[in-house]
């Protein structure tokens, strides 16, 4: 009886195991038809990609054309234009470096106080002289330049604007009342030697140059006379002239 | 017991002969290569055709930007020319 029982459940567990055996082969293996079935929706898939790469590849080809010949007249174009200013390459990149000389200063200027920027007021005028002398090079036609030539002219106007503005003056500029030769020594020469005025007494011209109304000769002033003292700083183009004209016609008179 | 001996035969037989015929019905390892095979080169086209469709992509913009490139250089020299005429 046990003998019976045993060998019944042996063949129950050999019957459930090749039935699991049997499920995890359906499971894990594909049959045939189902490889036939793969094969041949992969090999169509195969062959739609190389088509499809065969004419994403000659697109690309023909991109690349398109993009080489597109360069090829952005730089004849370019050519022709710097052909028409009739200048070298040389001569492009001096004339870049002397608008960039020319920018940096203006930036300088820019950055001055009201009183540096009056006492500098002359480099504002050979600012303006060297960007006109500039102007007239056909290289300023060019739109890399041009734009930039705009942009520096309105810098150096808002420096003249600034210098303009007679509410500037009024607040930079001091009086000084002569005083007479026996009691304070005052001349031209000693008034700018002083500590308060301008500490050097080479700067003389200036306050000549600043008060041509009322000093018509500079070794000739008044007791009583009210001189305007300009703003201290470098002697300006035209004062170093007034100067040299004076020493010229004192050495002509001896 | 003979009985018993005689049916456990049967169903080992039984079992065995269903497994055989169970495990005969799959593609040989041969087939399963090829189509391993196959797929591999499915999936590296695949990447292929990706790649190709970026540079296309990215050609195509770089055509774009060339050609805005090129007006704005005709436009500077049609300016150029105009500045130079009011130079003389």
């Amino acid at each position: 009886m046990n003998l019976k029982k045993l060998v019944v459940s042996a063949l129950v567990v050999v019957l459930m195991g090749a039935a699991a055996v049997q499920t995890v082969s359906a499971q894990e293996k594909m049959t045939k038809e189902e490889w036939q079935n793969q094969i041949t929706q992969y090999t169509a898939q195969r062959d739609s990609l190389k088509n499809v790469l065969a004419q994403l590849t000659k697109d690309v080809d023909s991109l690349k054309a398109a993009l080489a010949a597109l360069t090829d007249q952005v730089t004849k174009v370019q050519n022709e234009t710097m052909a028409m200013t009739g200048a070298s390459a040389d001569r492009h990149k001096a004339f870049d470096a002397a608008l960039k000389h020319l920018e940096d200063w203006a930036g300088q200027l820019s950055l001055l106080s009201n009183q540096d920027l009056y006492a500098r007021r002359s480099e504002v005028d050979s600012l303006q002289a060297q960007l006109d002398s500039l102007k007239q090079s056909k290289l300023a036609a060019l739109q890399e330049f041009y734009d930039r030539i705009q942009a520096l002219q309105q810098k150096i106007d808002q420096l003249k604007a600034t210098l303009a503005r007679p509410d500037l003056l009024a607040g930079l500029e001091k009086t000084y009342t002569v005083g007479t030769w026996a009691r304070d020594r005052d001349c031209l020469w000693n008034i700018s030697k002083k500590k308060d005025i301008y500490d050097n007494p080479f700067m003389w011209p200036k306050i000549w140059q600043g008060n041509r109304d009322q000093i018509k000769d500079p070794d000739v002033i008044h007791p009583g006379q009210k001189l305007k003292i300009p703003v201290a700083g470098p002697l300006t183009d035209n004062e170093k002239k007034a100067e040299r004209r004076y020493w010229r016609n004192k050495h002509a008179a001896h | 017991m003979k009985k018993i001996l005689k049916t456990s035969i049967a169903t080992v037989l039984l079992v065995g002969a269903l497994t055989v015929v169970g495990c005969s019905s799959g593609p040989s390892d041969e087939e399963l290569a090829q189509l391993a095979s196959l797929k591999a080169e499915v999936a590296s086209l695949q990447k292929a055709v990706d790649a190709k469709k970026a540079e296309k992509s990215d050609l195509e913009n770089q055509i774009v930007a060339k050609q805005a490139e090129l007006a704005q250089a005709q436009k500077d020299q049609d300016l150029t020319r105009e500045r130079l005429k009011s130079q003389q």
